[in-house]
């Protein structure tokens, strides 16, 4: 857990950003304050990237919605959550895939015992509530399914149900999309859609980023072993990138996971056979994925080497 | 386009080496394999640390300097085991894992070693193994009794990892100049040669060397090419003259330009050129005839030889043009309709048969019965024919029969729109040439006149060409391929078949040639290629026939023949193939 996830502000701060942005982040929460502080995110990871921090916010704070672009474990998810921390906005998310559809994310009708009523979807609560929806992989769903969205992200911001009244969406309320281009079943975003959101390309995350990720997860590692970790996973992300293995691998969450496993007591080859190595199923990448953990981290390390002053 | 194939295990050895040097667009000039066929981790994370921490083109330099020496394998390991101390220092810093994955490489060699026979011993170079066991040994802790002179070896070869590439090279150099006396071929030793820098980047993509960690030997294996003029050193340390420069302006003058890249070709002779192979070479040439040398007579006659060739088979073509013709008509007919026969039909939806999953709730929701497939009445065929002609001197007085058959052949195939292509091979001074009369997406079947026969056949070389080129043609192994050999069962080469261990080399010729051709038509028909054989000629060789292509062979007079014949052959291979 992050310890230092208490005041949002000293975050961006901390990331370096402009004081003008930050005071205008403090603004934000002020004017719009908190409807359902419960739904408010705490987020377990912090994002790094002062760069993405800058443009993330300068786009929510001018009214628009966020479409976040990039491959597996560039933090996408982390950022939304950490964008709804910072700005205090309560969240919503919503995970597309094939089958989703307008009621899915506007809502249905439902018998209440008495009477037929409308149900509201997350996209609906979201948007009287003044929340943040992170719609997870977007581009997951058919197309057509998501042009119920388009009167609700762009100028019109309205919710329009045939028979029911017309929802405004709250001046607060922000859409995040995340997506992944090449997954198995991802499909092309269609520009009417495209065209609703800012388009955030998330860079792959860099050794500096790793080790500040690692130092707040993990205060008390030690540092050449912390160092080996990061270097493991960049090697699993330019192995993938050269499609010597898949994506499976290339597990940042594993990888911390793993790290917490050997403080349990598990061995790291034991821990990382768990996290990593098993998370692809074909018998033949397991091996090489196995050797590139290989050349960073001794099967037999222990919680003693990783964190020598527990 | 003709791509290396690794092995899986090659694959993972690539992988290996790709994690140590940090990038996976590389083509290392060694991969290191365990007796088993394993990948050794150390040695590959050591193969792509030097790719990561040295410039490659001075160590390809280095390596070729030393490639024609028949101690080769033995220099290999005194210079990787110098360049091991390097690395290790160079990379320990960034990735301590390195002294354990040093200790356990360490631990396995002293278990092979003291498990070693004595054969096993004799067969090592005592200097070599010596300095092996020394430095592992060091490694686990432990120093060695050694001699004033290994002892001082033995330090020279702990390179410091604060060395450049120059330095370590120029340390490694001295170490094999003072301790093997070696004599280099890059013009610092014996101005012979000097190798290039431009030379030694093309060196670094295609020189392959394999290490298997046997007993104490680094054992070059799938050895690839040394540069031109320069000999090979096969497995035993034989010395084969492989490639005189002289053979290839020959070759080049009579055969034209390769019809494949010198990368492609170098692939294509590291792959075949192996085993009984070894001591060959390959080459792929076009019909069209290459340009000779004034300054060359031998291959001027060759050429007019040709040219008067080309003109007798076209000659005689027209002379039994009626036979021809009808020939064509009669085979395309026949052809037809087996091909009409053997074309696999397409599904169509119908009330019984396979189930389609997707369709089955139609069933349920809409009592639509229609949510089966079955075989259907429209059709999908896609077939390749290959023809190979045998165009050794055997077939001197065939040729002109040979050439109006094959034109027969490939004029009938075409017109019932099979692409067909006609590859004529013989060997020549240790080349074996395959020449592509005409290709799968000509129209024109000219280029089948200018067949000549001329030199040896070795056709349990060409046969694996040709099936390694009908694979690389159709990656996706999607059509059917028939492959039609028109030979005399005659297998003959000047070439030698190289001896196993101590045993000698054996010729080309009479059961040992028979033998490896058969070996290679099995492999073709392993590898779902049907191979047919259609003999011409006197009746000498019969039982060869039959031993090489089992029973599915048949003989061929005249032009009259031919159709039934092949007609009879395709229809056979094809339904046998698909069970029907």
């Amino acid at each position: 857990m992050n310890e230092t996830m208490t005041d949002p502000m000293s975050i961006l701060r901390e990331e370096g950003l402009d004081e003008t942005l930050i005071s205008d982040a403090a603004a934000f929460r002020k004017e719009h304050g908190a409807a359902d502080a419960d739904r408010i995110p705490v987020p377990r990871f912090f994002y790094y990237g002062k760069d993405i921090w800058r443009k993330a916010l300068a786009a929510l704070l001018e009214g628009e919605n966020l479409l976040l672009a990039g491959p597996k474990a560039t933090g996408k998810n982390v950022l939304a959550e950490n964008l709804a921390y910072v700005l205090g906005r309560p969240c919503y998310t919503v995970s597309f895939h094939l089958n989703v559809d307008a009621a899915t994310l506007i809502g249905a009708d439902t018998y209440n015992g008495r009477e037929v009523v409308f149900r509201d979807g997350p996209v609906t609560r979201c948007a009287k509530e003044g929340g943040f929806c992170v719609l997870d992989e977007i581009n997951m769903a058919k197309n057509e399914a998501l042009a119920v969205l388009h009167s609700v992200l762009d100028y019109r911001r309205v919710i329009d149900l045939p028979g029911y009244e017309r929802i405004e969406v709250d001046p607060a309320c922000r859409f995040i999309g995340t997506m992944n281009y090449g997954y198995a079943g991802t499909r092309e975003l269609n520009e009417a859609l495209c065209s609703r959101f800012a388009l955030l390309q998330m860079p792959v995350i860099g050794q500096e980023e790793l080790t500040k990720l690692f130092d707040h997860t993990f205060p008390d590692m030690n540092r050449d072993v912390r160092d080996q970790f990061g270097a493991l996973f960049l090697d699993l992300e330019k192995k993938a990138e050269h499609a010597d293995i898949s994506e499976k691998a290339v597990d940042l969450r594993g990888l911390l996971d793993a790290i917490r496993m050997i403080r349990r007591g598990l061995t790291a080859g034991e821990a990382l056979e768990m996290t990593i190595t098993d998370k692809t199923f074909d018998s033949y990448e397991r091996k090489l994925v196995h050797d590139v953990i290989a050349a960073r981290i001794p099967e037999d390390m222990t919680a003693k080497e990783v964190f020598p002053n527990a | 386009m003709i791509t290396r194939q690794y092995t899986t295990a090659q694959k993972r050895a690539l992988s290996q080496v790709g994690n140590g040097a940090g990038r996976y667009d590389i083509n290392p000039p060694f991969l290191a394999l365990t007796p088993a066929g394993e990948p050794e981790l150390y040695l590959n994370t050591l193969i792509g640390l030097s790719i990561r921490w040295l410039d490659q083109t001075a160590l390809a330099a280095f390596f070729a300097s030393y490639g024609d020496d028949p101690r080769q394998q033995d220099l290999d390991v005194i210079v990787w085991l110098g360049l091991e101390n390097c690395l290790y220092e160079k990379e320990l810093p960034h990735r301590p894992i390195l002294s354990k994955m040093r200790r356990d490489y360490a631990a396995k060699f002293r278990g092979s070693a003291n498990n070693l026979s004595r054969q096993q011993m004799m067969a090592m170079s005592a200097q070599v193994f010596t300095q092996r066991k020394a430095r592992w040994e060091h490694v686990l802790g432990k120093e060695s009794t050694l001699l004033p002179g290994e002892r001082k070896l033995f330090g020279e070869l702990m390179v410091p990892g604060s060395f450049t590439t120059d330095e370590v090279i120029e340390r490694l150099r001295n170490v094999l100049a003072t301790s093997f006396h070696v004599r280099f071929h890059d013009g610092t030793d014996d101005g012979k040669r000097r190798i290039t820098p431009r030379m030694a980047d093309v060196l670094s993509k295609i020189l392959y060397r394999e290490t298997r960690q046997r007993d104490s030997l680094l054992v070059r294996n799938g050895d690839s090419n040394a540069p031109a003029g320069k000999s090979r050193v096969l497995e035993r340390g034989r010395r084969v003259q492989v490639q005189d420069e002289r053979d290839g302006a020959y070759i080049r003058g009579i055969f034209g330009k390769p019809l494949y890249t010198d990368h492609e070709m170098d692939i294509l002779n590291n792959e075949l050129c192996q085993g009984d192979d070894a001591y060959c070479h390959l080459y792929i040439a076009g019909s069209r005839p290459g340009e000779g040398s004034e300054s060359d007579r031998e291959v001027a006659k060759v050429l007019a030889d040709m040219e008067a060739q080309e003109k007798k088979n076209k000659a005689f073509y027209e002379k039994n043009a009626l036979a021809a013709a009808s020939g064509i008509r009669s085979l395309a007919a026949q052809l037809d309709t087996i091909l009409a026969t053997y074309a696999s039909p397409l599904p169509e939806r119908s009330v019984s048969g396979r189930l389609e999953a997707p369709l089955a709730y139609r069933l349920a929701l809409f009592q639509d019965p229609m949510v089966f497939t079955r075989p259907g009445d429209e059709t999908e065929k896609h077939i390749r024919i290959d023809l190979l002609l045998d165009a050794s001197a055997s077939r001197l007085r065939a040729q002109e029969m040979i050439a109006a058959q094959t034109v027969v052949l490939a004029k009938s195939l075409l017109s019932v729109h099979v692409p067909v292509r006609v590859l004529a091979f013989r060997s020549l001074r240790g080349y074996t040439v395959l020449q592509c009369l005409k290709g799968y997406e000509e129209k024109d079947t000219s280029g089948i006149f200018r067949y000549f026969a001329s030199g040896w056949n070795r056709d349990s070389l060409a046969l694996k060409t040709v099936g390694r080129l009908i694979l690389s043609d159709d990656p996706s192994e999607e059509d059917a391929h028939v492959l039609f050999v028109l030979t005399d069962a005659n297998p003959d080469d000047s070439t030698h078949i190289p001896g196993e261990g101590t045993h000698l080399d054996e010729e080309y010729e009479g059961a040992a040639a028979v033998r490896d051709t058969a070996d290679a038509v099995h492999d073709l028909r392993k590898k779902k290629i049907r191979t047919l054989a259609l003999y011409l000629g006197s009746t000498a060789h019969v039982d060869n026939l039959h031993l090489i292509y089992g029973n599915t062979d048949t003989a061929v007079r005249n032009l009259e023949t031919l159709s039934s014949r092949v007609a009879d052959l395709l229809s056979g291979a094809l339904t046998q193939a698909d069970g029907t």
